[in-house]
């Protein structure tokens, strides 16, 4: 079975036409193809809107937009290496992190031995409370978003004002 | 100097900064892309905001613009691929506030209805908006903006062969859709006088 638009269904030139002109002639009888007015001012409001638009030639550099685009992904590593670095102390070793900031006694070691301590109890209880919590964030989240996606596409209308 | 000539001028000194020149295009050809929007998406509103972004679209990639090819074919050919966009978009607002709080939806007659004032052209762009999009893109190109084939696989991304397939199906339907208004039309009127 070939893909539907294959070329072995392609009408010849003949069936088009025909098939055309019944088109057309179905259209006339409804008075169509004809063209809708565009609301007034339309044009106007376009030029309007194109005012504040840089002429053409005047777009970012391409190295300027590749700057952007290493920062966006230099952001995203470092995320994720942050995050790689806490798991490690939570669910491996907990002094890992403190070990290498040059140990748990003092200064970043022993601030990063805190964050880890404080987070163990936090992620255990997560744990611990399993699928059911799981399931509950999911729906939380999951009926959060289905609410903005209904409020955020809806128009807003005026309330009118019947005169009296 | 003949159309496609001026407009190539006028595209080469809008891209050197001459909004007078691109002003010239918009007057001229916003109708067109607004009724292809129109045809497409069914909704006058969302037809204004395509032309908005259009017109915005092209007027920042002057620069692709070919002057071989008609400015208004150039023009559509965004349109088209903006409003297929905007429908599959579309497909994934599977529900709105109006299907939540459906006590609340009025009964009166949309802005679409009032800008058709006649019936039976409404009956057509009722029958347009039934087809799936991807032979409405073909049918408004055709017969509402006189595209060549060729122009409109160009501007759809398709082969000749399949645009010329879409055509001659979307005969069928829309002839379909159309019978189906004729029949509604015809029950709603002995309705009324029953």
């Amino acid at each position: 079975m070939g893909r539907r638009d294959a070329p072995e269904l392609t009408p010849t030139d003949d069936e088009l036409a025909a098939a055309e002109e019944s088109v057309r002639r179905t259209l006339a009888r409804y008075h169509e193809p004809a063209p809708v007015p565009p609301p007034p001012g339309l044009a106007a409001r376009v030029l309007a809107a194109l005012q504040a638009e840089p002429p053409p030639g005047s777009r970012p550099e391409p190295a300027r937009r590749r700057l952007g685009l290493a920062a966006v992904w230099a952001g995203a590593a470092l995320v994720f290496l942050l995050l790689a670095f806490g798991a490690w102390g939570v669910l491996v070793n907990s002094l890992a992190p403190a070990s290498v900031a040059g140990g748990p006694a003092a200064g970043l070691g022993q601030l990063l031995l805190v964050l880890t301590l404080a987070a163990k109890p936090l992620v255990n209880l997560l744990a611990s409370a399993g699928a059911t919590a799981a399931l509950v964030v999911v729906a939380a989240a999951g009926g959060a978003w289905l609410w903005w996606r209904i409020v955020s596409t809806t128009p807003f209308t005026p309330p009118v004002e019947i005169p009296q | 100097m003949d159309q496609q000539a001026e407009e190539a001028a006028l595209a080469r000194r809008a891209q050197s900064g001459d909004q007078t020149a691109f002003g010239v295009l918009v007057q001229r050809y916003s109708g067109a892309v607004f009724n292809q929007a129109y045809r497409m998406l069914g909704d006058t509103h969302e037809a204004e905001d395509v032309v908005q972004e259009v017109m915005l679209r092209a007027y920042r990639r002057l620069d692709s613009f070919d002057p071989s090819r008609r400015f208004v074919t150039w023009l559509l050919t965004i349109s088209a691929n903006y409003c297929i966009d905007r429908l599959r978009r579309r497909r994934l607002n599977w529900l709105t506030l109006d299907d939540v709080a459906f006590w609340l939806t009025s009964a009166e007659p949309g802005p679409e209805r009032l800008a058709l004032a006649d019936e039976r052209r409404a009956a057509v762009q009722r029958a347009l908006q039934r087809l799936p999009d991807t032979y409405r893109g073909v049918t408004v190109l055709r017969y509402w903006h006189d595209l060549s084939y060729l122009e409109i696989a160009e501007a759809l991304g398709l082969t000749e062969a399949t645009v010329k397939t879409r055509l001659h199906r979307a005969r069928k339907l829309l002839e379909q859709e159309l019978q189906a208004e004729e029949e509604t039309n015809q029950w709603d009127a002995e309705t009324r006088l029953s």
